[in-house]
Protein backbone atom coordinates (compact mmCIF):
# COMPACT_ATOMS: atom_id res chain seq x y z
CA UNK A 1 0.00 0.00 0.00
CA UNK A 2 1.38 3.37 -0.95
CA UNK A 3 0.68 6.83 0.44
CA UNK A 4 -1.51 8.78 -1.99
CA UNK A 5 0.05 11.05 -4.56
CA UNK A 6 -0.83 14.71 -4.89
CA UNK A 7 -3.24 15.75 -7.63
CA UNK A 8 -1.99 17.90 -10.48
CA UNK A 9 -3.67 21.25 -9.82
CA UNK A 10 -3.34 24.52 -11.63
CA UNK A 11 -4.46 26.64 -8.69
CA UNK A 12 -2.36 28.23 -5.96
CA UNK A 13 -1.27 26.68 -2.71
CA UNK A 14 -4.36 25.45 -0.96
CA UNK A 15 -4.79 26.42 2.66
CA UNK A 16 -3.23 23.78 4.87
CA UNK A 17 -6.13 23.61 7.32
CA UNK A 18 -8.49 22.93 4.44
CA UNK A 19 -6.27 20.18 3.06
CA UNK A 20 -6.06 18.58 6.52
CA UNK A 21 -9.84 18.75 6.95
CA UNK A 22 -10.34 17.11 3.55
CA UNK A 23 -7.70 14.46 4.29
CA UNK A 24 -9.46 13.64 7.55
CA UNK A 25 -12.59 12.98 5.54
CA UNK A 26 -10.64 10.43 3.51
CA UNK A 27 -9.69 12.65 0.57
CA UNK A 28 -6.50 11.00 -0.70
CA UNK A 29 -5.74 13.85 -3.10
CA UNK A 30 -5.74 16.37 -0.25
CA UNK A 31 -3.35 14.21 1.75
CA UNK A 32 -1.20 13.80 -1.35
CA UNK A 33 -0.95 17.59 -1.62
CA UNK A 34 0.24 17.75 1.99
CA UNK A 35 2.74 14.96 1.35
CA UNK A 36 4.11 16.75 -1.71
CA UNK A 37 4.44 19.95 0.27
CA UNK A 38 6.61 18.42 2.96
CA UNK A 39 8.25 15.22 1.74
CA UNK A 40 11.43 16.81 0.33
CA UNK A 41 11.97 18.84 3.49
CA UNK A 42 11.38 15.83 5.71
CA UNK A 43 13.64 13.62 3.57
CA UNK A 44 16.50 16.12 3.92
CA UNK A 45 15.95 16.41 7.66
CA UNK A 46 15.89 12.65 8.15
CA UNK A 47 18.97 12.27 5.97
CA UNK A 48 20.82 14.79 8.13
CA UNK A 49 19.78 12.84 11.20
CA UNK A 50 20.45 9.31 9.90
CA UNK A 51 23.22 10.14 7.38
CA UNK A 52 21.83 7.27 5.31
CA UNK A 53 19.91 7.84 2.05
CA UNK A 54 18.04 4.52 2.19
CA UNK A 55 17.08 5.03 5.82
CA UNK A 56 15.81 8.54 5.07
CA UNK A 57 13.77 7.38 2.05
CA UNK A 58 12.27 4.47 3.94
CA UNK A 59 11.46 6.56 7.01
CA UNK A 60 9.69 9.25 4.93
CA UNK A 61 7.70 6.65 3.01
CA UNK A 62 6.68 4.89 6.21
CA UNK A 63 5.92 8.18 7.95
CA UNK A 64 3.61 9.29 5.13
CA UNK A 65 1.84 5.96 5.24
CA UNK A 66 1.35 6.14 8.99
CA UNK A 67 0.29 9.77 8.80
CA UNK A 68 -2.33 8.93 6.17
CA UNK A 69 -3.64 6.10 8.31
CA UNK A 70 -3.59 8.24 11.46
CA UNK A 71 -4.66 11.65 10.12
CA UNK A 72 -7.94 11.26 12.01
CA UNK A 73 -5.99 11.48 15.26
CA UNK A 74 -4.23 14.72 14.27
CA UNK A 75 -5.88 17.33 16.47
CA UNK A 76 -4.11 20.43 15.22
CA UNK A 77 -2.44 21.26 18.52
CA UNK A 78 0.85 21.40 16.62
CA UNK A 79 1.63 22.23 13.01
CA UNK A 80 1.09 19.38 10.56
CA UNK A 81 4.80 19.36 9.66
CA UNK A 82 5.81 18.99 13.33
CA UNK A 83 3.42 16.07 13.72
CA UNK A 84 4.70 14.45 10.51
CA UNK A 85 8.31 15.01 11.59
CA UNK A 86 7.71 13.27 14.90
CA UNK A 87 6.36 10.24 13.04
CA UNK A 88 9.30 10.39 10.64
CA UNK A 89 11.85 10.56 13.44
CA UNK A 90 10.26 7.61 15.19
CA UNK A 91 10.52 5.64 11.96
CA UNK A 92 14.10 6.75 11.37
CA UNK A 93 15.15 5.83 14.91
CA UNK A 94 13.43 2.48 14.54
CA UNK A 95 15.38 1.94 11.29
CA UNK A 96 18.61 2.76 13.08
CA UNK A 97 17.79 0.22 15.77
CA UNK A 98 17.30 2.94 18.42
CA UNK A 99 20.99 3.36 19.22
CA UNK A 100 21.77 4.43 22.74
CA UNK A 101 22.51 8.11 22.99
CA UNK A 102 26.11 8.88 23.75
CA UNK A 103 26.54 11.69 26.26
CA UNK A 104 28.38 14.65 24.82
CA UNK A 105 30.90 16.30 27.09
CA UNK A 106 31.26 19.92 26.13
CA UNK A 107 34.44 21.83 26.78
CA UNK A 108 33.43 25.42 27.51
CA UNK A 109 37.13 26.37 27.41
CA UNK A 110 36.86 28.56 30.47
CA UNK A 111 40.29 29.78 31.50
CA UNK A 112 41.82 29.13 28.08
CA UNK A 113 42.33 31.27 25.03
CA UNK A 114 39.42 31.21 22.57
CA UNK A 115 40.58 31.78 19.01
CA UNK A 116 38.77 34.35 16.92
CA UNK A 117 37.48 33.42 13.49
CA UNK A 118 38.17 36.90 12.25
CA UNK A 119 35.91 38.84 9.95
CA UNK A 120 37.06 36.70 7.04
CA UNK A 121 36.87 37.71 3.40
CA UNK A 122 33.57 38.92 2.02
CA UNK A 123 31.08 36.07 2.11
CA UNK A 124 33.47 33.60 3.77
CA UNK A 125 30.74 32.45 6.14
CA UNK A 126 28.33 31.89 3.26
CA UNK A 127 30.87 30.04 1.12
CA UNK A 128 30.44 26.44 -0.03
CA UNK A 129 33.59 25.55 1.92
CA UNK A 130 32.21 26.88 5.17
CA UNK A 131 28.79 25.27 4.67
CA UNK A 132 30.46 21.96 3.75
CA UNK A 133 32.50 22.16 6.95
CA UNK A 134 29.34 22.84 8.98
CA UNK A 135 27.57 19.91 7.31
CA UNK A 136 30.48 17.57 7.97
CA UNK A 137 30.79 18.65 11.59
CA UNK A 138 27.03 18.20 12.08
CA UNK A 139 27.34 14.64 10.78
CA UNK A 140 29.94 13.87 13.44
CA UNK A 141 27.70 14.80 16.38
CA UNK A 142 26.15 11.97 18.42
CA UNK A 143 22.61 11.19 17.26
CA UNK A 144 20.63 12.91 20.05
CA UNK A 145 22.53 16.16 19.60
CA UNK A 146 22.49 15.95 15.80
CA UNK A 147 18.70 15.54 15.87
CA UNK A 148 18.18 18.53 18.17
CA UNK A 149 20.49 20.81 16.15
CA UNK A 150 19.08 19.65 12.81
CA UNK A 151 15.47 20.28 13.79
CA UNK A 152 16.06 23.59 15.55
CA UNK A 153 18.79 25.21 13.49
CA UNK A 154 18.66 23.61 10.04
CA UNK A 155 14.97 22.82 9.70
CA UNK A 156 13.98 25.97 11.59
CA UNK A 157 11.50 24.48 14.06
CA UNK A 158 10.93 26.45 17.25
CA UNK A 159 12.24 25.10 20.55
CA UNK A 160 8.74 23.88 21.44
CA UNK A 161 8.26 22.23 18.04
CA UNK A 162 11.68 20.56 18.03
CA UNK A 163 11.07 19.20 21.53
CA UNK A 164 7.69 17.89 20.46
CA UNK A 165 9.08 16.29 17.31
CA UNK A 166 11.68 14.47 19.41
CA UNK A 167 9.22 13.57 22.16
CA UNK A 168 11.30 15.27 24.86
CA UNK A 169 10.81 18.25 27.15
CA UNK A 170 11.93 21.78 26.30
CA UNK A 171 14.64 21.75 28.95
CA UNK A 172 16.17 18.58 27.51
CA UNK A 173 15.95 20.00 24.00
CA UNK A 174 17.71 23.22 25.04
CA UNK A 175 20.45 21.24 26.76
CA UNK A 176 21.08 19.03 23.71
CA UNK A 177 20.92 22.03 21.42
CA UNK A 178 23.45 24.05 23.37
CA UNK A 179 25.84 21.14 23.80
CA UNK A 180 25.50 20.25 20.13
CA UNK A 181 26.15 23.82 19.01
CA UNK A 182 29.15 24.19 21.32
CA UNK A 183 30.63 20.94 20.02
CA UNK A 184 30.09 22.09 16.44
CA UNK A 185 31.70 25.44 17.18
CA UNK A 186 34.71 23.66 18.60
CA UNK A 187 34.98 21.37 15.56
CA UNK A 188 34.82 24.41 13.26
CA UNK A 189 37.49 26.08 15.38
CA UNK A 190 39.81 23.34 14.16
CA UNK A 191 38.95 24.09 10.53
CA UNK A 192 39.89 27.72 11.06
CA UNK A 193 43.03 26.82 12.96
CA UNK A 194 44.14 24.46 10.21
CA UNK A 195 43.52 27.08 7.55
CA UNK A 196 40.80 25.21 5.65
CA UNK A 197 38.60 28.28 5.68
CA UNK B 1 35.73 31.56 58.60
CA UNK B 2 34.29 30.80 55.17
CA UNK B 3 36.74 30.22 52.35
CA UNK B 4 37.08 33.13 49.98
CA UNK B 5 37.00 32.84 46.22
CA UNK B 6 39.77 34.66 44.45
CA UNK B 7 39.07 37.10 41.60
CA UNK B 8 40.35 34.64 39.00
CA UNK B 9 37.96 31.88 40.16
CA UNK B 10 35.12 34.38 40.35
CA UNK B 11 35.86 35.60 36.84
CA UNK B 12 35.97 32.06 35.49
CA UNK B 13 32.72 31.21 37.22
CA UNK B 14 31.05 34.15 35.51
CA UNK B 15 32.52 33.07 32.13
CA UNK B 16 31.11 29.59 32.68
CA UNK B 17 27.64 30.98 33.51
CA UNK B 18 27.70 33.26 30.49
CA UNK B 19 28.82 30.53 28.09
CA UNK B 20 26.03 28.26 29.33
CA UNK B 21 23.51 30.96 28.37
CA UNK B 22 24.87 31.80 24.92
CA UNK B 23 22.45 29.59 22.97
CA UNK B 24 19.47 31.09 24.74
CA UNK B 25 20.82 34.57 24.03
CA UNK B 26 21.18 33.74 20.32
CA UNK B 27 17.66 32.32 20.25
CA UNK B 28 16.23 35.37 22.00
CA UNK B 29 15.01 33.17 24.83
CA UNK B 30 16.66 35.02 27.72
CA UNK B 31 14.76 37.63 29.67
CA UNK B 32 15.81 41.20 29.00
CA UNK B 33 17.96 41.57 32.10
CA UNK B 34 19.86 38.30 31.61
CA UNK B 35 20.35 39.03 27.91
CA UNK B 36 21.81 42.46 28.73
CA UNK B 37 24.13 40.94 31.37
CA UNK B 38 25.41 38.22 29.00
CA UNK B 39 25.94 40.71 26.17
CA UNK B 40 27.74 43.12 28.49
CA UNK B 41 30.09 40.39 29.72
CA UNK B 42 30.77 39.26 26.15
CA UNK B 43 31.71 42.83 25.17
CA UNK B 44 34.05 43.13 28.12
CA UNK B 45 35.60 39.63 28.14
CA UNK B 46 37.60 38.92 24.93
CA UNK B 47 37.39 35.12 25.17
CA UNK B 48 33.65 35.09 25.79
CA UNK B 49 33.22 37.71 23.05
CA UNK B 50 35.04 35.51 20.53
CA UNK B 51 33.14 32.45 21.66
CA UNK B 52 29.78 34.19 21.25
CA UNK B 53 30.76 35.50 17.81
CA UNK B 54 31.86 32.08 16.56
CA UNK B 55 28.81 30.37 18.09
CA UNK B 56 26.60 32.85 16.21
CA UNK B 57 28.49 32.08 12.98
CA UNK B 58 27.94 28.38 13.62
CA UNK B 59 24.19 28.79 14.12
CA UNK B 60 23.93 31.05 11.07
CA UNK B 61 25.81 28.46 9.00
CA UNK B 62 23.42 25.74 10.16
CA UNK B 63 20.50 27.92 9.09
CA UNK B 64 21.96 28.21 5.60
CA UNK B 65 22.09 24.41 5.23
CA UNK B 66 18.31 24.23 4.96
CA UNK B 67 18.33 24.92 1.23
CA UNK B 68 21.55 23.05 0.54
CA UNK B 69 20.97 19.78 -1.33
CA UNK B 70 21.91 16.57 0.42
CA UNK B 71 22.94 13.22 -1.13
CA UNK B 72 19.33 12.12 -0.75
CA UNK B 73 18.28 14.78 -3.32
CA UNK B 74 20.54 13.27 -5.94
CA UNK B 75 18.86 9.86 -5.86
Amino acid sequence: MEAPRAPQTSGGVEDEDRLIARAKEGDAEAFGALADRYSTRLRRTLYRITRDCDAAFDAVQEALMRAWQGIGRFQGRSRFYTWLTRIGINEAYRGLGRPAGEPLEVDDMVGRHVAGWGRGPEGAFESREFLAAVEEALGELPLDYRSAVTLRDVDGLSTVEAAEALGIGERALKSRLHRGRMALREKLDHYFAEGYL
Amino acid sequence: MSPTIGPRKLYQRRCREVRAQMSELIDGELDERSAAAVSRHARWCPNCGRMLASLRRTVEGLGRLEDEPTPVDRR
